[in-house]
């Protein structure tokens, strides 16, 4: 009817078929605000207008004539017209969301994964979803934490990659419903495991009955808007069966020889398994084992314990059985790198006599927290007479064959200080000694007095691992004060740069004025490394180190250091460099990973697939100097099958600093070696070992989740399908979508009729208040 | 000649011998500079010679250490003052006395506290051999001053230097007035103990090869008990605490329970 009045009225409305009234004043915010503001303004104006007014009936009609002319005058502000619009139907919209994280790689079947569960039956059914274009709007997305748009003809080359980190259903549903603002769909498909890891379960894992009607009342609010929702569960529970590693727990370091515990938590689904075994690697070597006993269903831990037996950088792996028909393979190893540090330093610590020079030294590695020491000291040789029956002496036999065949490998440094063992031990025990720091990577520390430093038959295993060839002269120790002079080596050495600064460091070492008796040496091995000299004697070797074999060696000919200690630090009140010399002597004979001339480092140990790695390589030479110039190279000695990386080169970026950059895509344990070489010699290699590893729980727990997908179809007033049902059971509404693709405006404000009623109605109004004496 | 007699000399011999290797390497025939670990320094105070009422200990107590022990120690002592320059050169003292003496100087006081905190070893020693002499009074006063707020407590009989050498139950000097010592500990250690029993005075020699008193009440028994507590006060200020290791410590407690009463 309203169309005919237009005609009426002259206006042409052929071609339109929807007839609106349109505000064009409203266009801005601020209109609606002055609206407001006027509205309120009239209301307390009208009232004090009425109130002195007799007569309820005279003051309803002021009134009333007061808000027509409201009414009008807001109208005309808000510029109202006739909208002839011409409109097009729309399809209503459907969103299909394939699950696409990790948990769909596990078997649906023997022979396939979820994932490839999925695609067939919409391969299958391709049919129903095309013909479902022709009525609505269908658009694919693939989600994992968040949705993600497909191609539009996705459904032609049905292909998806899962490799999401997090199933995350309704935390995608509701990013794509606030994408969406105020559009509706007409429904939603969810084709997923329902192994949800985020709001979904929790709501399914609620406990307290009223509180999960709560959340799933507020779930239905939220999915308002979204249609109706169709759940599609891609796999059978029954019949899945996998056993998972779910987490591994340990500490960030282990100690050698102290026991190390890892805490493996395992879930088996799908049956009980009587005794599953759990085992733990490092490297190819088996460290660990124990089985547990697992009920279906049930997270069960257990621990394994071991004690590393070397210090240094390690991939370690624990490793469940693969059962038939699993679901995922993926879980049922887990790699993770550990460093293993030194606890404690275990130090024999052999003395010729007692001395003020071995009091000192004694008083030093007490204090320090990691050292165990084992002493012997000779307190009586065998032509002092005690007078005395050995029942009244505190003096305890010397165990030479229990330390110097049996006990020797367990110490991590042997030291001799001012001591022949001529007359107390068996030439084949210095034999032992030597081996042991030459294969067996021991410590030793040499230091001097009248009874060190011998030219004898005796000491020759002792001569083949110091840094010096013993003097020939009768007498090598000398009494004389010495004058000390640092060593470019030692300058730079961690043993002897106490002081920080280069020049700093010179000036302490050559202001030590106390020491006094050294032994004369006869040369010093091309392989030493002299520290420290006097200039007493020529060699003036005072303190210096070898690397012999696997071990480290420390020479000191003199047996008055400690009057550094308390002649010279102790008159000023501090023993800071005494100590802090042995500390550091402790360390770099340990091989402490800190002191190495040579180390590859990581800011840290575990990566995520793809990401950036950089590698740092320091190379020094034997005197700590950094190597310039060398060429180095990084590749992987350890790899997951098939993600070896390729051998790279690295780049100097500071005088003996290199860097490597890589990425790993393969998650998995990796072992990388580094290589300096220069002038064709290698200058320098060492090892780290890292893991990629995606941070996701998916694997953890690949149980088929049907209640949750049941909770969500019915929450969104749907049903839950499974794998191979047909798709013809969803039935979505048709939620009449329509656009606007025409429109034509015409102003109802500006006219003379609607002029004219206006002045007609104030003066209607002007009237009224002169005839009633109103202000 | 009687067996014993041979026996005597052989071993003096042997010990002529013996402690004339003491400081020599491994070809006795050449004389060389001796190397001794072990210098008794002595302090000295005052203007006179209350310091010193034992002129010989140093060498009588070298004798001892050399005869019976592997630390080579000097037969000269060294006579020092607190304030000296030279302290910190050595990490045993030895302080005696019968009477009261003057209060050392703050600096003197400042000095030997560095010394005690550097690792120093102060054997006090009383000459007089009673409780409560001029010399107990004046040590207590400076000790009081070097360690303020402490006091000498009882060193008990499990303590190390019981058992630094010897195994040893009790303490005497010249005297046993006093039937223990005195100490006052720094952490895990005793830098100082304290004789009033004339620890000195047990050993020191008359101008021939005897001993110049005699030691009461225990007689010569007495005297070697001194003697071997000197052994192993000198052996406490080297080793320190050594004998307290996990390994001797089941060895000692053994030897203890199974040595004659």
């Amino acid at each position: 009817m309203m169309f005919k009045i237009l005609e009426l009225m002259g206006i042409e409305t052929r071609g339109y078929d929807r007839l609106m009234v349109h505000f064009t004043g409203l266009k801005s915010p601020a209109s609606l605000w002055i609206c407001i503001g006027v509205i309120i303004l009239f209301c307390i104006s009208a009232y004090f207008m009425v109130k002195p007014l007799s007569g309820l009936r005279r003051k309803v009609f002021i009134l009333a004539l007061h808000f027509i002319a409201l009414i009008f005058a807001i109208s005309i502000f808000l510029e109202p017209s006739l909208r002839l619009a011409k409109t097009a139907k729309l399809k209503s919209p459907i969103y299909i969301l394939i699950d696409s994280s990790e948990s769909m790689k596990a078997k649906a079947s023997a022979d396939q994964s979820r994932i490839q569960n999925a695609l067939n039956w919409l391969e299958k059914n391709h049919a129903y979803f095309d013909a479902l274009k022709n009525d609505y709007e269908v658009r694919w997305f693939r989600f994992d934490e968040k949705a993600t748009s497909l191609q539009a003809n996705f459904l032609d080359m049905p292909k998806i990659s899962p490799d999401g980190q997090q199933t995350q259903i309704l935390e995608s549903i509701y990013r794509l419903k606030s994408e969406l603002g105020d559009k509706r769909l007409a429904g939603l498909v969810i084709i997923s495991d329902g192994a949800d890891r985020g709001e979904l379960s929790q709501i399914g894992s609620e406990q307290n009955p009223r509180e999960k009607a709560k959340q799933l009342k507020d779930m239905e609010r939220r999915v308002q808007g979204l249609g109706k929702i169709y759940t599609v569960l891609v796999a059978e529970e029954a019949g899945m069966k996998d056993l998972a590693i779910t987490s591994v727990q340990h500490d960030g370091y282990g100690f050698v020889k102290n026991p190390f515990v890892v805490v493996v938590k395992l879930k088996m689904i799908g049956e009980d398994v009587k005794e599953v075994p759990v085992q733990l690697y490092q490297g190819q070597k088996l460290v660990a084992g124990k089985s547990v006993k697992l009920e279906n269903g049930k997270e069960q831990s257990v621990e394994l314990e071991f004690i590393p037996d070397q210090v240094g950088r390690f991939l370690f792996r624990v490793e469940v059985p693969v059962y038939q028909d699993e679901a995922s393979v993926e879980n049922n190893q887990k790699v993770f790198p550990l460093t293993i540090l030194r606890d404690r330093i275990r130090i024999l610590y052999i003395a010729g006599n007692p001395s003020w020079d071995e009091k000192f030294l004694r008083r030093t590695l007490e204090k320090n927290p990691s050292v165990d020491l084992v002493s012997f000291y000779i307190l009586r040789e065998m032509y002092d007479n005690p007078e005395a029956s050995e029942q009244e002496l505190a003096l305890i036999p010397f165990p030479t064959q229990e330390l110097f065949q049996k006990e020797l490998p367990n110490f991590d440094i042997v030291i001799f200080q001012n001591f022949f063992g001529r007359d107390y031990m068996s030439p084949s025990y210095l034999e032992n000694l030597r081996d042991y720091v030459v294969d067996q990577g021991g410590a030793f520390i040499y230091i001097g007095g009248p009874r060190a430093f011998i030219k004898d038959s005796f000491n020759f295993p002792l001569e083949q691992i110091l840094p010096v060839d013993f003097s020939f002269g009768e007498t090598n120790y000398q009494i004389s004060r010495l004058s000390l002079r640092l060593t470019d080596a030692g300058a730079l050495h961690p043993l002897t740069n106490l002081a920080g600064g280069e020049l700093e460091n010179k000036s302490l070492w050559q202001g030590i004025g106390v020491l006094e008796n050294y032994n004369q040496v006869l040369r010093v091995k091309p392989d030493a490394v002299v520290l420290v000299e006097h200039t007493q004697s020529n060699p003036g070797t005072l303190i210096a180190v070898r690397e012999v074999g696997k071990g480290r060696v420390l020479m000191i000919a003199t047996d008055s250091f400690w009057r550094f200690r308390f002649e010279q630090e102790g008159q000023e009140g501090q023993t800071k460099y005494y100590q802090l010399f042995w500390e550091r002597a402790l360390r770099w004979l340990v091989k402490d990973p800190e002191m190495k001339n040579h180390s590859l480092s990581l800011f840290k140990d575990k990566y995520q697939p793809g990401e950036d790695i950089n590698i740092y390589f320091n190379v020094q030479d034997r005197s700590y100097q950094p190597v310039s110039g060398a060429t180095v190279s990084l590749k992987a000695v350890q790899a997951p099958e098939g993600c070896s990386p390729a051998e790279m080169p690295g780049e100097e970026i500071a005088p003996g600093k290199y860097q490597f950059k890589l990425n790993l895509n393969c998650p998995g344990g990796y072992k990388l070696q580094a290589i300096a070489e220069k002038e064709g010699l290698v200058a320098g290699t060492d090892e780290a070992v890292l893991a990629v590893e995606k941070d996701s729980q998916e694997l953890q727990d690949l149980s088929i989740r049907k209640d949750l997908m049941e909770l969500l179809a019915r929450a969104g007033d749907g049903e839950l399908l499974k794998i191979p049902d047909s798709p013809a059971k969803m039935k979505f509404p048709d939620i009449n979508l329509e656009e606007i693709i025409g429109a034509k405006d015409i102003p109802v404000w500006n006219n003379w009729l609607t002029l004219t009623i206006f002045v007609l109605l104030f003066g209607i109004f002007w009237a009224v208040r002169r005839y009633y004496s109103l202000s | 000649m009687r067996r014993r007699d041979f026996l005597k000399i052989f071993s003096a011999g042997s010990a002529g011998i013996f402690l004339s290797r003491k400081g020599f390497t491994q070809f006795p025939s050449q004389p060389r500079q001796i190397k001794y670990d072990f210098i008794f320094a002595q302090i000295t105070y005052g203007n006179g010679f209350a310091w010193n009422p034992r002129p010989t200990v140093a060498r009588s107590l070298a004798k001892i250490v050399n005869s019976r022990t592997s630390v080579p120690a000097s037969p000269e002592r060294v006579e020092i003052r607190l304030g000296a320059p030279e302290l910190f050169q050595y990490p045993f003292l030895y302080i005696s006395g019968e009477n009261e003496f003057e209060p050392f100087s703050d600096f003197e006081i400042q000095r030997l506290r560095r010394w005690f905190d550097a690792g120093g070893f102060l054997l006090a020693d009383d000459a007089l051999g009673e409780m409560n002499s001029g010399f107990d009074k004046s040590l207590r006063r400076e000790l009081a001053r070097i360690f303020p707020g402490e006091k000498l407590k009882e060193v008990p009989t499990d303590h190390t230097v019981f058992q630094s050498y010897y195994l040893l139950d009790k303490v005497a000097g010249r005297k046993a007035s006093v039937p223990n010592l005195w100490g006052i500990d720094r952490g895990d250690l005793t830098p100082l103990i304290y004789s009033q029993n004339d620890l000195a005075g047990a050993i020191e020699q008359s101008g021939g090869e005897g001993f110049r008193y005699p030691v009461i009440p225990g007689g010569e028994q007495q005297r070697e008990l001194a003697i071997r507590l000197w052994v192993n006060i000198i052996y406490y200020a080297l080793c320190a605490n050594y004998k307290k290791d996990a390994i001797h410590a089941s060895f000692i407690s053994k030897r203890r329970k199974r040595r004659p009463k």
